[in-house]
């Protein structure tokens, strides 16, 4: 029987939203939402922009906290578990120090990891080649520079679960498909959880998709059958949207 | 193409940071029509825009400007254009409606807000008065991007500029912003240029299309021919090689991040080049198109 990598149970998450000066309304972000990521697959979420994506990544990687629910990774609660979960977010400042250089991260991730080519090698492969970008300070760096950075810092790493969040969002077609190859290259055998609005994007990488809206999970399956014959109105909309824009390219 | 509605003519552009360039840039813009620019990302697009921007504002001789002109308020004459920046839809004032702040705009242009304007205009968009009457926090991310893009129509320009206006949204809100900047375009006869990386978003809103690389155009032409038939390697790269569910089997390229130097930008990744790439290369003109490619030179 294949593993279960995250097992996430009954999760809820509420915001409330100030509408006057002493007024509060409810948001469900995230309502009920149950599901078993298993071992090795890489799984891609999609939805319209405000459906929740952002807020699942952030309590599916621990960096909030939902109202309810339970969360285990690999059959063991949040800090009971051996196993490395990394995410990449769209914002890089989030974990980046600007003042910290190139080369003080290599150190640091080498501290880390077995072999340090490693992450000299991956560095190299995304466009940051270590002898002429080390001494290269991250507040100088562009935001799809850092967020390459971010890559080869969590790949190198070689975790068990890897979170990503619009990581490539500043980085254009052709460059994030290296990428995407370079991540399905290092990372065998890793649960990957990729979050995008970029439907092309989900398509190249993802082996099964997650459809989702205001909370819930609204279609789940394989990438090609979801792609191919979407069940739900709303999918549909977005697949036909996506198909129209590139309309004129697949000549 | 008739000389009278080229309304900006830019003439071997030249302009430089201490760490990267651009060189001898060509762009005329006819009215109604839409251009993109597409490129990699640090291929020089937004610095492009920048420059025309503040060159129109403050006068380049290499810059012909025939868009007219309107005045504001401290008297001075002033290129009819807007120029909206990325980051634009995430700036609006959080503590204004939506309307008060385009208001506060026109003002600036001397404009009074036009309430008759302005309802053909949200007809057109499909949304309600209560859109605009709600600050932007309230907005969903495509209704922002999409008071942007009111906000700039209601100065009555002839041009607007706009850097990556989709980045951020959904294809279903992207598909319906871009389907109202092809009807401005037409309806209402104002010009557009807007810049991206994706190949999709561009060649599916843009009429002509430049093609950018290390701040070169590497190819000009229409939309239609672009799409049907790439001239330069480059642009053959960027329409091919896009992730998508048919492209799942394809070998991707290496990671395209250093240019070449002196010569063709894309000689280090090309799979045609050959001596003469190493040397500056010339633009050469096939039937209405140009590239800038040693291969279809003649």
């Amino acid at each position: 029987m294949e593993e279960i990598a995250i097992s996430a149970e009954g999760i809820n998450k509420t915001y409330l939203d100030r509408t006057s000066m002493m007024r509060w309304k409810r948001r469900d972000i995230i309502k009920n939402f149950s599901y078993d990521f298993i071992s090795g697959v890489i799984y891609g979420i999609i939805g319209a922009s405000g459906s929740g994506k952002t807020t699942l990544a952030n309590i599916l990687s621990g960096f909030d906290k939902p109202d309810s629910g339970s969360l285990l990774y690999f059959g063991k609660p949040a800090g009971h578990s051996n196993k490395k979960i990394r995410n990449i977010f769209q914002d890089t400042f989030k974990f980046l120090n600007p003042l910290n250089s190139i080369n003080w991260y290599i150190e640091s991730v080498s501290k880390i990891i077995s072999d340090r080519r490693i992450m000299e090698e991956l560095l190299y492969t995304v466009g940051l080649d270590p002898k002429k970008f080390g001494t290269m300070e991250v507040e100088k760096l562009s935001g799809g520079q850092r967020q390459r950075l971010a890559f080869a810092m969590v790949v190198s790493q070689n975790p068990d679960i890897l979170i990503l969040d619009e990581p490539f969002s500043m980085i254009d077609p052709p460059n994030s498909m290296v990428l995407f190859s370079v991540l399905k290259k290092y990372l065998k055998g890793s649960t990957v959880i990729y979050i995008d609005h970029n439907l092309d994007r989900v398509a190249y990488l993802c082996d099964h998709v997650i459809a989702f809206d205001h909370g819930n999970i609204i279609e789940d399956g394989d990438t090609y059958s979801i792609f191919r014959k979407p069940k739900t109105e709303y999918v549909r909309k977005l697949m036909d949207a996506s198909r129209s824009i590139s309309s004129r390219l697949n000549i | 193409m008739q000389n009278e509605n080229i309304i900006l003519d830019a003439r071997h552009l030249n302009f430089s940071y201490p760490d990267f360039s651009l060189r001898d840039i060509n762009i005329s813009v006819h009215e109604g029509r839409i251009y993109g620019i597409l490129g990699i990302t640090g291929c020089g697009k937004t610095t492009l825009l920048n420059v025309l921007n503040a060159g129109l504002k403050h006068g380049n001789g290499e810059l012909t400007w025939n868009g007219g002109y309107y005045i504001d308020v401290l008297n001075r004459r002033r290129p009819n254009f807007v120029y909206v920046p990325q980051s634009a839809a995430d700036s609006l004032d959080t503590i204004s409606n939506v309307i008060d702040q385009i208001g506060k705009e026109l003002k600036q242009r001397n404009m009074a807000l036009d309430h008759d304007l302005l309802n053909q205009y949200l007809n057109m968009l499909g949304k309600d008065i209560t859109m605009i009457k709600k600050k932007p926090q309230f907005l969903s991310q495509g209704e922002r991007h999409l008071s942007v893009l009111l906000m700039a129509i209601m100065m009555r320009p002839s041009l607007i500029m706009m850097d990556e206006p989709t980045t951020s949204l959904d294809s279903a809100e992207t598909l319906e912003f871009l389907d109202i900047v092809k009807r401005m375009a037409h309806d209402y006869h104002i010009s557009f240029i807007i810049s991206g990386t994706s190949p999709e978003v561009i060649t599916y809103v843009s009429d002509f299309i430049y093609v950018m690389m290390c701040g070169m155009i590497l190819e000009y032409s229409s939309t239609d021919d672009l799409a049907r038939g790439p001239l330069h390697p480059y642009t053959e790269m960027i329409l091919r090689r896009r992730p998508s569910l048919n492209t799942k089997n394809l070998t991707p390229f290496r990671f395209i991040s250093e240019c070449g130097d002196g010569g063709c930008p894309f000689l280090n990744y090309c799979p045609h080049v050959r001596d003469e790439c190493r040397s500056p290369v010339d633009m050469f003109q096939y039937q209405s198109r140009s590239v800038r490619c040693v291969i279809w030179k003649r």
